[in-house]
């Protein structure tokens, strides 16, 4: 049944004023997201207060291109520059960047383009047909859970970025932690660490410390080297071979079913979701020496996880009014402006919103394949520039982004600040993608720790209480220890005493 | 950065952050308290998080020093050798180029402001020819401040 009325819903927007409307709006998104400082968030508003007026389908549909391009288009940059254009593709820079200094620029994004596409097919299952379902596994995570998850993240991106020494992994996330508290606190809205920098009373906006962090320490390394710049001639096929595809089949649907989940718990957003997916990609692989030095499973682990994570973020948007994810957020206020109700109700009121809407998702993924596919080429020619006159003209770009997001000076002096402590971090082998994830994070933590203490009167027993949360616990410690020596000790006692029990077991049915 | 380099910064960084983790948990400890308990406090989350912190500097840089990372010293040619490197020249342009961009933006209007920087920083790094930096950042300003300032509605100084 759902899936004619989902058939209905695509055959229904398949005229052409919509889909150049939809086309039109993925491109849009793609050169959002590519721009560095310019968010899938920054952008659906931005296009909210343009489409003010128009009509609540088209406006709509709009904004689901801008949302599905944006997420999709930070790739580019991140493969080709090494700077993510937006937060989700952080990850994407680990093996991204080392394929097209490789050569494989092209093949890169080609594999990134089918991966995204896939990874929104599987949010586009998730949306359509389970969202009832699917919104009421998010109101299990409360304060406890959200708090678990929000450490394993920063624990695991830790783990990944420093492979070779942990240590330095997990500094760099607590540090971004302890900096996340800087600014007004949520609970009792007492203004911590500002010294009276009214400017700081809100805290560190992400945009300035992404844009800081990634593309200035970028621009300064790059133009602080004489410029060598490698000419890599980047051969290869766009489209990704079918035995890629294939022998990462389980890569795929893992990536897309973590993207899936980590969207539709509210406020986790599409960047956690490509470094978990990242992470078990990781973990699952024949060959994880290879991660970070440009492997294709983690490039499409990252890229699948996150645009899975778009439709994953819109499933509680849906069924009960509350975003997975900031640009799910922007999303539903626009949904709200354009007088369309979601909610519990929305299923009772107006049942077949949901696969007009997924269809809308559908044909936001398909434009993005064709587009994503048909303009590699002319983005591959920017790797062919000096970088004296690429990378000024990036440092403009991030600027703009940056100011944009408030309109206030302020944020391009923060910019530079944590592209001055990044610079550093970057020379000492301390990983800055934990960093950053911290600073995500880090709100989210302080909150959930807080309020998770009050609720229980100082207590920490509920903190281990339900099943998810002792799941999560149970993974932060293997994350945290599972390649210590005691715990490897206890590990391969465990597997040994099963391979006995089993040989015994065999012998006597024998 | 070499093993023994990058020992001798492990012990500097050791230092410095389990220096900026006590600083960190003594203003927190200062922070109000509130009825609900100690917990409940804003200044709870920096003092678990600061003392997390400096249990990991402290390791860092205890492991640095039993590898020898405290034997530092200063020579003469550490400062000749930085001086005469073209790039550490060249990181001071950029980083000066971005500051007087910085102090000037608000003050000079964003179109000359972004000119003149994509023309000087293009010139001194050889990016390209000179008539070509001079039309690239005439052009590229231009069609920046359209798109954000007319197309997207930012307001740009």
């Amino acid at each position: 049944m759902g899936v004619i009325k989902l058939f209905e819903a695509i055959v229904q927007l398949a005229n052409p004023m919509d889909l150049l409307l939809m086309f039109g709006a993925t491109f849009l998104g793609i050169m959002i997201g590519m721009l560095p400082g310019l968010t899938a968030t920054m952008g659906i508003a931005l296009l909210t207060t343009l489409s003010f007026r128009w009509s609540a389908g088209n406006a709509i549909l709009t904004l689901v291109g801008i949302y599905i391009g944006a997420i999709y288009g930070g790739s580019r940059t991140a493969i080709l520059l090494n700077i993510p254009g937006t937060p989700a593709n952080a990850a994407t820079c680990f093996d991204g960047y080392p394929l097209a200094r490789q050569g494989k620029g092209a093949e890169a994004i080609g594999l990134a383009t089918t991966s995204s596409f896939l990874g929104s097919c599987v949010g586009l299952i998730a949306l359509a047909f389970f969202t009832p379902v699917l919104g009421n596994i998010a109101l299990e995570f409360k304060s406890y859970e959200i708090f678990w998850l929000a450490i394993f993240g920063v624990a695991i991106c830790g783990n990944l970025t420093a492979s070779k020494d942990h240590l330095k992994g997990w500094i760099s996330g607590i540090l971004g932690i302890l900096v996340s508290f800087v600014g007004m606190d949520k609970i009792q809205g007492y203004t911590r660490y500002t010294f009276g920098m009214q400017d700081l009373n809100a805290g560190f906006d992400i945009i300035p410390v992404l844009v800081g962090v990634y593309g200035l320490v970028e621009i300064v390394e790059n133009l602080s080297r004489q410029d060598v710049k490698e000419v890599v001639d980047q051969l290869g096929r766009v489209i990704p071979r079918i035995r890629d595809l294939v022998s990462n089949w389980w890569n795929i649907v893992r990536s897309g079913l973590v993207g899936v989940v980590v969207g539709i718990i509210p406020g986790v957003g599409e960047n956690i979701a490509s470094y978990v997916a990242y992470d078990f990609a990781k973990r699952g692989s024949k060959h994880p020496e290879e991660f970070g030095k440009g492997s294709k499973e983690g490039l499409i682990a990252a890229e699948t996880a996150n645009n899975a994570c778009v439709g994953g973020a819109l499933v509680p948007v849906l069924s009960l009014a509350i975003p997975g994810s900031p640009p799910a957020a922007v999303l539903l206020a626009a949904l709200w402006i354009h007088n369309v109700r979601p909610g519990p109700l929305l299923m009772i009121e107006n049942p077949n919103y949901v696969y007009m809407f997924s269809g809308m998702f559908f044909w936001g993924t398909l434009a993005m394949l064709i587009l994503g596919l048909s303009i590699v080429r002319p983005m591959l020619r920017i790797l062919k520039l000096k970088n004296g006159l690429l990378m000024p003209l990036v440092f403009i770009f991030c600027t703009i982004g940056t100011y944009a997001i408030n309109g206030r000076p302020f944020d391009l002096l923060a910019m530079v600040c944590f592209g001055l402590i990044a610079f550093p971090m970057r020379k000492l082998g301390i990983p800055d993608a934990p960093f950053v994830l911290g600073i995500i994070l880090g709100p989210m933590i302080d909150e959930n720790l807080r309020r998770g203490l009050i609720l229980s009167n100082g207590g920490i027993g509920p903190f281990f209480s339900s099943t998810i949360s002792q799941v999560l616990f149970a993974l932060v410690v293997l994350t945290l220890f599972g390649r210590t020596a005691p715990f490897r000790f206890v590990s391969s006692s465990i597997a040994g005493g099963f391979r006995l029990a089993r040989a015994a077991l065999f012998r006597r049915k024998g | 950065m070499t093993e023994n380099q990058l020992r001798k910064a492990d012990f500097l960084t050791g230092i410095l952050l389990s220096t900026f983790s006590i600083l960190w948990m003594v203003t927190a400890w200062f922070m109000p308290r509130y009825k609900q308990g100690l917990y409940a406090a804003p200044g709870f989350p920096p003092v678990f998080f600061g003392a997390i912190l400096l249990i990991l500097s402290l390791v860092l840089l205890l492991r640095s020093a039993l590898k020898g990372g405290y034997r530092i010293r200063l020579r003469r040619d550490h400062w000749e050798r930085i001086k005469a490197s073209a790039a550490v020249r060249r990181f001071t342009v950029i980083t000066l180029f971005i500051a007087v961009f910085l102090v000037l933006f608000g003050k000079v209007p964003f179109l000359a402001l972004s000119s003149l920087f994509l023309f000087g920083s293009i010139w001194y790094y050889k990016g390209a020819k000179l008539w070509v930096a001079a039309v690239v950042s005439v052009v590229a300003s231009t069609t920046i401040w359209y798109i954000f300032s007319v197309v997207f509605m930012v307001p740009l100084p």
